[in-house]
């Protein structure tokens, strides 16, 4: 009986302990059309919500980065992924996209002179671009 | 006295509201059959909640998850109760603690961007072996978005004698502004630079990965590739201009039509979409070629809409999308489809209400119609018999066309060799590195420990040495979790560590699906007839079986003492269908088999008073999800 019960303890003990992932359509695919209601009912949050969302992520993306010592030239793959994940393909004419990389270079503690060369480097010397790079540099907070 | 009550409550009412403490939640996830019998854990910031789970290859990886969705998936859908531990902290530990666990999220999705670029440099690689042996049509390279305009094995875009007056615009706004000859110039540009591109595997292993530090790696060959060909392509559909496919757009019929207001803010988009594809022809960045593609599309799709006065969408879902899984009895799958379809109206008709409001439309706001609308039509029509697609989690429309034409020249069979072995060889080497920082623990690494590892980091930085990590938790939050040498790897365990360590300041309960189902129908009928009637899978009212589910027949997570009875019921049950599957198993490829054998295996601990299997969910009452949040 003993044995039994060892048996069935070493059998369940991975199962009773892990936390595996809990079936592919949360992390791969929404397998469950009924998900798709709940995923569409969760996303028609807000819209100001959703783009807050995006500058942060956008800012906190831009941070790491540079944190890490990476350079701009391999940085705008980054910023496609993540843009992708929120929905957006064309980050290039989305204002929250420079406000967040703005952001993001105060959060890294970039100087004026090194926000300058992100600026030039990030949009060919677009003013709008610029401007919206500066907002976002201008308005972080650091803790 | 009466006085006296009169003076506090004036008192009270005249007191400045004490701030709310900021709250950070610890959740515990009860356990059900399937992937987390061991039950889950979380971490909640408001509307984010980040977990761990164990994906393909052994390892672990973050998830963020809206905080109504991941409460649909596992309390409802999931059927497990999630038990909230409330932490108070201050607001710079609160920022503290989600910026470290944004941050991990966003540098591991990175790397794992780093490994699927070099999975794709195997993948373009032994492409370019096929090319030598096998005919031209079958060696073919993916582009996203451009099935909604060419067919599978297209080579170069042929002009179109009867364009799409759509791409023809946004052609004449490209000459406008970058000249008469731009278009041309930059396809004869990147066909030059693709004559002479060869693929050429990573030979230096880059920096060592860490779990704070974001990777910058140089783009791999297949990257590369793939921007260039999926640049030319756009390109070449612009400077062609070829309708959409009658497969690419999909009409809301089953939606109210355009009001006047809708059709404005359309427009608008319209407007602002033309002049934003003519910059992005003359974009910079490398993988400008699929945003081209998918916003040509979208605006070939919002002329039609403006058109006929109706939405109409990309068809988002791919060409080779897989069945959805659906209940399998007719009553059932139809009750589920009314609900899913129910569900999905309401969430198109606020979306609708909120966004297509006010101008300017963004594209995310436009992504978020155009799946809501997809996913209606989807389930529509699977109401009148057609079938359902799998959908991705991808926000972003990208159905491929393969391109049959790949204009780079082959490679010498002993240089595709060299490459290719290079290519796995590096291949292996960073999956095994990532191995080294998220492979999956039972003990030391997994959904628990993972939780404490960022909690720490955040806290006191990646690096910093126990005691300093340990001096960082008890000041910000009041006390430490250990993780190495206890039980808290159990996530039971952990809740418990969490309310007895931690500034804790209540506790919460969001209940199961069967729980809340139980709760409402106590007043329907009699207590005995309730409680017979919900006690079995065959006839409760309180459960809509997930294809998933194994087979048993007695629920044991509402009784106690009765569980080692019911589990012996649901062991023998679990038999009998397993080995009725083995007869069905050449009709339903051991589906029924598998139910059987798993139903049995649940059954096991409900022998010992220990219940883990509590059925999970199709569908659920539509009334049961969130309200969608107003501006």
């Amino acid at each position: 009986m003993r044995r039994i019960v060892l048996l069935v303890g070493a059998l369940w003990l991975p199962v009773a302990t892990g936390c595996l992932s809990s079936s592919e359509s949360i992390s791969k695919s929404i397998s469950s059309p009924f998900e798709w209601s709940s995923a569409s009912s969760a996303s028609s949050r807000s819209s100001s919500r959703g783009r807050e969302s995006y500058r942060d992520d956008v800012r906190d993306y831009t941070a790491a980065y540079v944190q890490s010592g990476g350079d701009y030239t391999t940085f705008t793959r980054g910023v496609s992924s993540v843009a992708a994940k929120h929905g957006v393909s064309d980050w290039e004419s989305d204002d929250d996209t420079y406000e967040g990389i703005g952001a993001g270079l105060r959060k890294a503690n970039q100087t004026p002179a090194q926000l300058s060369v992100w600026q030039q480097n990030l949009t060919g010397g677009d003013a709008h671009k610029t401007a919206a790079i500066q907002d976002g540099y201008d308005s972080y907070k650091p803790r | 006295m009466q006085r006296l009550g009169v003076t506090l409550l004036a008192l009270c009412l005249a007191a400045p509201a004490a701030a709310e403490p900021r709250v950070v939640e610890y959740l515990h996830i009860e356990a059900n059959e399937g992937g987390s019998s061991g039950g889950h854990v979380a971490l909640r910031f408001g509307d984010e909640t980040f977990h761990f789970q164990q994906e393909g290859a052994g390892l672990i990886r973050m998830r963020r998850d809206d905080t109504p969705l991941f409460n649909v998936r596992y309390a409802l859908l999931g059927n497990r109760a999630i038990h909230a531990t409330r932490i108070a902290v201050s607001d710079e530990t609160y920022a503290r603690l989600h910026d470290g666990f944004t941050r991990r999220l966003l540098v591991q999705d990175a790397q794992y961007d780093r490994l699927a670029a070099l999975d794709g440099d195997v993948a373009l690689l032994e492409l370019w072996r096929r090319r030598s042996t096998e005919p031209s049509p079958s060696v073919s390279v993916p582009i996203r978005a451009a099935a909604y305009f060419l067919a599978d094995g297209f080579a170069a875009v042929p002009p179109q004698p009867d364009g799409s007056p759509a791409i023809e615009d946004v052609r004449a706004g490209v000459a406008a502004a970058h000249g008469s000859d731009f278009l041309t110039g930059r396809i004869a540009a990147l066909r030059a630079s693709l004559a002479g591109w060869q693929p050429r595997a990573v030979r230096d292993p880059g920096p060592a990965l860490r779990r704070d530090a974001s990777p910058a790696f140089a783009a791999t060959a297949s990257v590369d590739y793939t921007a260039r060909l999926e640049a030319l392509t756009a390109l070449e559909v612009l400077a062609s201009a070829p309708n959409v496919r009658p497969d690419a757009l999909r009409v809301a019929t089953d939606l109210a039509p355009l009001d006047a207001h809708e059709r404005a803010v359309l427009s608008a988009f319209a407007a602002e979409l033309r002049q934003r594809l003519v910059a992005l022809a003359a974009s910079s960045r490398p993988d400008f070629g699929y945003p081209l593609l998918l916003g040509l599309g979208r605006l070939a799709a919002v002329d039609a809409a403006l058109a006929c006065g109706r939405l109409v969408v990309l068809d988002r879902f791919p060409v080779d999308a897989p069945d959805a899984l659906l209940p399998s009895g007719a009553a059932d799958r139809a009750e589920y489809l009314a609900a899913a379809g129910g569900e999905l109206r309401s969430a198109a008709a606020h979306l609708r209400a909120q966004l297509l409001a006010v101008e300017p439309l963004r594209e995310a706001d436009y992504t978020l119609i155009e799946t809501t609308t997809n996913r209606l039509l989807e389930i529509e029509g699977g109401r009148r018999g057609r079938r359902i697609r799998q959908d991705n989690a991808a926000p972003l429309p990208a159905r491929a066309a393969r391109r049959a034409e790949l204009v780079a020249p082959p490679l010498a069979a002993d240089d595709v060799e060299r490459e290719l072995t290079l290519a796995r060889r590096a291949a292996a080497a960073y999956r095994a590195a990532l191995g080294e920082l998220y492979g999956y623990d039972l003990f030391a690494r997994n959904c628990v420990s993972e939780i404490f590892a960022t909690i720490d980091a955040a806290l006191a930085g990646a690096d910093a040495p126990r005691e300093a990590s340990a001096a960082a938790s008890r000041r910000q939050l009041g006390g430490v979790v250990e993780t190495d040498g206890t039980l808290n790897f159990i996530p039971v365990v952990s809740a418990a560590a969490v309310a007895r360590n931690y500034a804790v300041v209540g506790h919460d309960t969001e209940p199961s699906y069967r729980e809340r189902r139980l709760r409402a129908l106590a007043d329907t009928a009699a207590p005995w007839h309730v409680a017979l009637r919900e006690a079995t899978t065959l006839t409760a009212t309180s459960y809509h079986p997930s294809p998933m589910d194994s087979a048993f027949l007695l629920f044991t997570d509402q009784t106690v003492a009765l569980r080692p009875l019911a589990g012996a019921v649901n062991l023998m049950v679990g038999i009998a269908d397993g080995a009725a599957g083995l007869m069905t198993w050449p009709i339903d490829h051991g589906r029924r088999l598998s139910a059987g054998f798993r139903g049995a295996f649940f059954s096991l601990p409900e022998l010992a008073f220990v219940n883990i299997r509590k059925g999970s969910m199709a569908w659920i009452e539509p009334e049961l999800l969130p309200a969608p949040a107003d501006e």
